[in-house]
């Protein structure tokens, strides 16, 4: 599913709570949508949601195993 | 109105979507609503402002020039060690350990490190972290037997002559 689809999802949603007297549900939908999923239409949804999520948490620091990386000794001649 | 109430919305279009077999759809909204988990009590306007503060360090242009310093640096201290093993070894130690270099900035340093001689061109992909460091690794050997190899040569030379 791409984003312009999503958006166009919520849309809908974002009427239907209007109509039924939710009004705060239907604005928060919409600020959501227009401030967090304002991409272009064609990205995946995978990918916004990767790239929030990457800036929320950062990876962790990248611990080196040594054994996960053995050295080669330097031929001898 | 707060993140938890926002993150019920998504949930129930979720259900209504999954409901209808409407499964990427489905997918999509719970992994959308799963980025809301644990700010339940933030107001939806803070975590909209967090995040986008967050992207925007996250995405800069600053953070960029900082990797390209980082990425510069190491590939500087690899050539800086020539075919001083002792010095190579240290240089690699000191990139190993950098936590803040992945496998975009190896496989940078490592092309650096390859093409730094001849000035060229050629970007060589690598798979993997340790793909990059074997490539540093072995053009390393290459020149310290080319070098080796020279001095021989040389002595040859000096001794026929």
């Amino acid at each position: 599913m791409n984003l312009g689809q999503l958006r166009k999802v919520i849309t809908a949603a974002e009427g239907h709570y209007r109509s039924d007297g939710r009004g705060d549900i239907a604005d928060a939908l919409s600020s959501f949508a227009a401030n967090l999923l304002n991409g272009s239409s064609s990205q995946t949804v995978a990918s916004v949601v990767s790239r929030i999520e990457k800036a929320r948490k950062p990876p962790v620091a990248r611990v080196t195993s040594k054994g996960g990386r053995k050295r080669r000794a330097t031929k001898s001649r | 109105m707060d993140i938890r109430q926002l993150k019920n919305a998504l949930q129930r279009i979720q259900s209504l979507y999954a409901e209808a077999g409407a499964t990427t759809a489905a997918k999509d909204l719970c992994s959308v609503a799963q980025l809301l988990d644990g700010h339940d009590e933030k107001s939806v306007e803070s975590f909209i402002a967090e995040t986008n503060e967050l992207l925007a360090k996250a995405y800069s242009p600053k953070t960029a020039n900082v990797q390209d310093e980082r990425i510069a640096h190491h590939a500087h201290r690899l050539l800086e060690a020539g075919i001083e093993q002792r010095i190579f070894d240290t240089s690699l130690g000191e990139l190993d350990n950098d936590e803040l270099v992945g496998k975009p900035e190896w496989s940078a340093i490592a092309n650096l490190y390859r093409n730094a001689p001849t000035n060229g061109t050629h970007v060589y992909k690598f798979k993997s972290i340790k793909e990059a460091r074997a490539a540093i690794r072995d053009a390393f050997i290459e020149r310290h037997e080319a070098n080796s190899k020279r001095g021989i040569l040389e002595r040859l030379n000096k001794w026929a002559s």
